[in-house]
């Protein structure tokens, strides 16, 4: 009877070592991604190293635009017949 | 260039020049999305629908996103002369319907205007908010829009004209207002004025060109002005200017380099100096 109990708690015993090793072994993977992750992130060309911005042109220079949208066109003296009119609508 | 084209969009005439059989279908194609999505009087188009929830956020195609965005830009450098928060005033003025189906000589008086208030809009491109009740009217600087974006699809020389607005890709001559021509050489003319646009209320004169400050038919010493911008949208917004600021107008537009020609309800003509500049000097090109 008492050889069974010691069998039977050697393969208990066991069985805890080999839980503990797999998720020693879990962990050791997770813990493997994230740093490789983190590092592909910190190093690969492909990944942005800082908060992506839309792409857009400089504030400066939009507000030189819309400073300036009221532009005029060029004008001449005329040289032939009207191909067209200005009139108000 | 090939013979000109003409259709009615917008409530005006367009005519083309220079375009192909294919050009040309786009464009009155381009003028007539235009029309649905920002005319006052088509029911259910894009404008009635953000004018009908003011008040809230609403989304907004992209094409109406736009041209609101050019207007508040035209606004802002404008100084909020050339407002489009001013459809209410209209309104107020009687302008309720397609010109050629409004009443001419309407017994009923003339409701008190709404000043403009375009900097109280909210504006992405893609959702806006406008304050209660504020309804907003944005066919100037459409049709402007329009020209300029019809120019955009013609492949060789040739020019867009939309009800007096005209832009052209290579010089043409443009007959003006009451007498003469001038070359344009490049960019766009675009003539702002009471005399076609008006209507009675109560006997008093109303017209489409209103002051922002009182949301009232604007009182002007002329009777049109004719602008030459680099886009249409900016001779029509500088025409406007020039109407609305009365004897202001030419040395303002002279200030930014504008030609401008103003005519008096008599028929006088004055040109400021960017415009005789312009036609005495002929421009190489």
């Amino acid at each position: 009877m008492a050889a069974v109990s010691k069998a039977i708690s050697r393969v208990a015993d066991a069985r805890r070592r080999a839980q503990s090793a797999k998720a020693a072994f879990a962990c050791l993977g997770v813990l493997l991604f994230a740093a490789s992750a983190a590092l592909a992130r910190a190093t690969g060309a492909g990944h942005p190293k800082q908060t992506p911005r839309s792409l857009s042109a400089p504030e400066q220079f939009v507000q030189i635009v819309r400073d300036n949208q009221l532009q005029a066109g060029a004008l001449a003296p005329p040289t032939a017949p009207p191909e067209a009119a200005t009139s108000q609508s | 260039m090939s013979p000109v084209s003409r259709f009615d969009a917008m409530g005006c005439e367009v005519l083309v020049g220079g375009a192909t059989r294919v050009e040309l279908e786009a464009i009155e194609e381009l003028f007539r999305s235009r029309d649905r999505i920002f005319s006052r009087f088509v029911p259910g188009s894009e404008l009635n629908r953000v004018n009908a929830a003011s008040g809230e956020f609403v989304r907004v195609s992209e094409t109406f996103g736009r041209a609101l965005q050019r207007a508040l830009e035209l606004a802002a450098e404008t100084g909020g002369i050339v407002d489009p928060t001013l459809g209410g005033a209209l309104e107020s003025a009687g302008y309720i319907d397609d010109f050629e189906l409004l009443p001419l000589d309407d017994p009923r008086p003339p409701a008190a205007g709404s000043p403009g208030c375009w900097s109280s809009i909210f504006a992405t491109r893609a959702c806006i908010r406008v304050p209660a009740g504020v309804r907003l009217d944005l066919n100037g600087v459409v049709k402007a829009l329009a020209v300029d974006d019809a120019l955009e699809l013609l492949s060789g020389p040739g020019f867009v004209s939309a009800g007096g607005d005209v832009a052209t890709r290579g010089p043409m001559t443009v007959a003006l207002p009451e007498e003469g021509s001038v070359r344009l050489v490049s960019g766009a003319l675009a003539t702002s004025g009471r005399g076609k646009r008006r209507w009675l209320r109560d006997g008093r004169v109303q017209h489409h060109l209103i002051d922002a400050r009182t949301g009232l038919p604007a009182s002007s010493p002329w009777e049109q002005v004719t602008a030459c911008g680099n886009t249409c949208v900016a001779a029509d917004a500088a025409a406007k200017v020039g109407f609305l600021l009365g004897e202001d107008g030419p040395e303002h537009l002279a200030e930014r380099g504008i030609p401008g020609r103003f005519v008096e309800p008599d028929g006088t003509i004055a040109l400021n100096s960017a415009w005789q500049a312009a036609v005495e000097e002929p421009v190489c090109i």
